[in-house]
């Protein structure tokens, strides 16, 4: 996984594959037994403007649900939301049951209130990357940042580098 | 206006016909006509029941008049002057040997696949093999060995996976399957699948999953029945039928399928109902009705499933399918025999009565036209017929289960959710004989407790006191609508299972008694409110009060 936390400007990068007009594949949802639909949206409307092709699960979404329609999608990423303080439970051996269902290269990101308490979002990182997942951010993430880095992911995966 | 309708449908045993008379008053039955099916040549049968419907010859084309004139007229005095021709309209429906082979392939078992399913039943199909994922040897030999007519090859949402398509596609290039494949999966790489699957017999239909949980399957049902014409009514006569009526064959469920759908769409308070056919070899299921129905707390996992669902199982059946049934139900043993004997047959695991049915069952198998003579077997006939109707209805409605959360309980629907359905009608030999509605709905109440399996869960002592009135009962719907009723009706079961079977509360039980829905529904296309309103009407309601 190369260039983990490396902010680079993708500006003037293009996109995407050669064939594919667009930015990429992601597969969006709020994982477990999370209601909090309002920010879901929110991102579902963001990453389409963005450039994104956007397969919304909308909320209560289980482990197999995000990788079964990522396989059927074939999407780039994962992008999984926790507002409701239990996702490191929820989002235990999510890499590795994508690894068994064959899709171990794939980009997952988590964000959102990932734990209860006031634990210091480094830890927090910490845990969900030995976890398997690519990138963790905090609630008040700048989602443009977000995006680029998507980009930058999804562009490395898609020429090997992933 | 006056015209006469014919309509025949050619089953595997009997053919049977009816001539309508359609007024300005709607749709009348005239007459009825049922002959044993002539195998060797289906258009000798079905010229017979022709000629006793409308006394007219059964001749190679329609097109001049009656050539051997003699229109004897039996009673069909104000035939249709002029216009076109002299003989009455006729469409038809052929269950093509207890239905459509169909093997289906699908990517994720829960999506595509799901869907490829719900396609093929809806299409008149039981499946006969399938296959997830990437299509493994062992797989496709199983595909192979059951030798489907069509392999309905899904897979990926449009402009999503190519890798395990393209590699199926490879995979089934490379097999010696001589059948037709309906590609109804990922549009993106349809060229090249099609160009992978050069040599075989290839039609296409846009993708079953255009988007993860849309379910797009009208035109892969449409190129199913295509196909069905197009190689499985070659020979034994039913091409001159063809030519004779000037139009094509209905495969029967999918006749069924269109009078459901019509009876649904234009009758007024049907529009949540089941029809349950049960044959000798499958029983066939369709429900009408909303899939989820969006009630506080409860929470809908997967597919939201169609409107109009069939299912059919081919395991289980009264007569050819015995044996399989036999070994299914054998779990739910104890309540079924309670629910068929009472307690009269005491301690059920000293009784003989598995043998007994074990015996009966391998008698049926060999001999599928045997008609029960003792009371004894009517009995076991019986419990034969509940024991179909209840595994079927489990397969084909969803479950609820319950499920503690930070913010409190709910429930998680997957599949569709029967219990709303206030209409059952039986159709098919046995269920459109008997009066089956008290122990059906019995059944049922048993069934979404959880009783059925209670063999399994180690208790296997459902009292019949359980069925009592007063007891909150399981997955209510009030009014069939919105609420779940007070909190706490949905208070699963007293046997430690938060898992509820979402069927039918409290159902009415019609008969289709004249068996009469396949020969309607070959004109529920054309005229599915005239249609659709004579099948209510010949529906015979429960004796007794209800």
């Amino acid at each position: 996984m190369s260039g983990m936390g490396a902010i680079s400007s993708g500006a003037g990068t293009p996109a995407c594959g050669p064939d594919s007009p667009l930015k990429g594949k992601i597969v969006l949802g709020v994982i477990g037994y999370d209601c909090h639909s309002v920010g879901n949206k929110i991102l579902e409307v963001f990453f389409t403007e963005k450039g994104f092709q956007v397969t919304n699960l909308g909320v209560m979404v289980s482990q197999d649900e995000f990788i079964d329609a990522a396989l059927e999608t074939a999407s780039d990423a994962i992008l999984v939301s926790s507002l409701y303080g239990h996702g490191l439970i929820d989002c235990q051996g999510f890499r590795d049951r994508c690894v068994e269902r064959g899709l171990e290269d794939i980009i997952l990101y988590v964000g959102g209130n990932l734990v209860v308490g006031k634990t210091p979002f480094s830890e927090v990182e910490e845990k969900f990357k030995q976890m398997g997942f690519d990138r963790v951010f905090p609630p008040d993430v700048d989602l443009e940042q977000v995006a680029q880095l998507l980009e930058q992911d999804i562009d490395a995966r898609r020429t090997g580098k992933h | 206006m006056r015209e006469e309708l014919v309509s025949i449908d050619i089953g595997s045993t009997y053919t049977k016909g009816v001539l309508f008379l359609r007024t300005e008053e709607g749709l009348r039955l005239v007459r009825r006509v049922i002959t044993p099916t002539t195998q060797e040549d289906l258009s000798r049968g079905f010229g017979k029941v022709y000629t006793e419907l409308t006394g007219l010859p059964y001749g190679e084309a329609r097109e001049e008049e009656p050539r051997k004139g003699e229109p004897a007229n039996t009673g069909s005095s104000g035939r249709r002057q002029g216009e076109d021709k002299a003989s009455p309209r006729v469409r038809f429906s052929s269950s093509a040997k207890g239905g459509l082979r169909i093997a289906a392939i699908g990517l994720v078992p829960d999506l595509t696949l799901q869907i490829a399913r719900l396609a093929a039943w809806s299409a008149g199909g039981k499946i006969v093999a399938d296959s997830a994922y990437k299509l493994r040897e062992d797989r496709l030999s199983e595909i192979l060995r059951a030798s489907p007519d069509i392999l309905l090859f899904t897979g990926g949402t449009d402009g999503g996976n190519e890798e395990t398509v393209l590699w199926n596609a490879k995979k089934l290039a490379a097999s010696p399957f001589r059948g037709t494949i309906l590609y109804a999966g990922n549009a993106s790489v349809r060229g090249e699948v099609l160009r992978i699957l050069e040599g075989k017999r290839v039609v296409v239909a846009p993708n079953v999953m255009p988007r993860v949980g849309e379910i797009r399957i009208e035109e892969t049902r449409a190129a199913i029945q295509r196909i069905f014409l197009d190689t499985i009514v070659e020979g034994k006569g039913l091409q001159q039928v063809r030519e004779f009526c000037g139009t094509d064959p209905v495969p029967t469920p999918a006749a069924v399928f269109d009078l459901v759908e019509a009876i649904g769409t234009h009758q007024e308070g049907w529009d949540r109902f089941c029809v349950i056919d049960l044959g000798g070899a499958t029983t066939d299921v369709y429900s009408v009705g909303e899939s989820f129905w969006g009630e506080e707390g409860v929470v809908l996992k997967g597919l939201r499933e169609p409107w109009v669902k069939r299912t059919v199982e081919g395991d289980l059946g009264i007569r050819v399918s015995a044996a399989a049934l036999w070994d299914t139900v054998k779990p739910y043993f104890p309540v079924l025999i309670r629910l068929v004997w009472g307690g009269s047959e005491g301690n059920v695991t000293s009784s003989s009565l598995p043998l007994e049915i074990h015996r009966y069952v391998e008698k049926v198998t060999q001999d599928t036209s045997y008609v029960p003579t003792s009371e004894r077997e009517k009995r076991i006939d019986r419990f034969l017929v509940l024991a179909a109707v209840a595994i079927a209805t489990l397969r084909h409605g969803g479950t609820l289960e319950e499920t503690y959360t930070p913010t409190g309980r709910i429930f998680l629907q997957s599949g569709k959710d029967l219990r709303p359905i206030n209409a059952l009608i039986g159709s098919g030999g046995y269920l459109s004989l008997f009066d089956l509605g008290e122990p059906i709905r019995e059944l049922f109440h048993l069934v979404a407790q959880g009783g059925l399996e209670a063999g399994s869960k180690g208790s296997g002592k459902i009292e019949m006191g359980s069925m009592g009135p007063g007891r909150a009962e399981a997955g209510r719907v009030e009014g069939g609508r919105g609420t779940i009723g007070e909190s706490g009706s949905l208070e699963g079961s007293s046997h430690g299972s938060a898992r509820i079977h979402l069927l039918p509360k409290n159902p009415s039980y019609f008969r289709d008694a004249s068996y009469l829905f396949p020969l309607l529904g070959n004109y529920a296309k054309e005229y599915p409110e005239e249609v659709s309103r004579l099948a209510i009407e010949t529906l015979v309601p429960e004796s007794g009060d209800r």
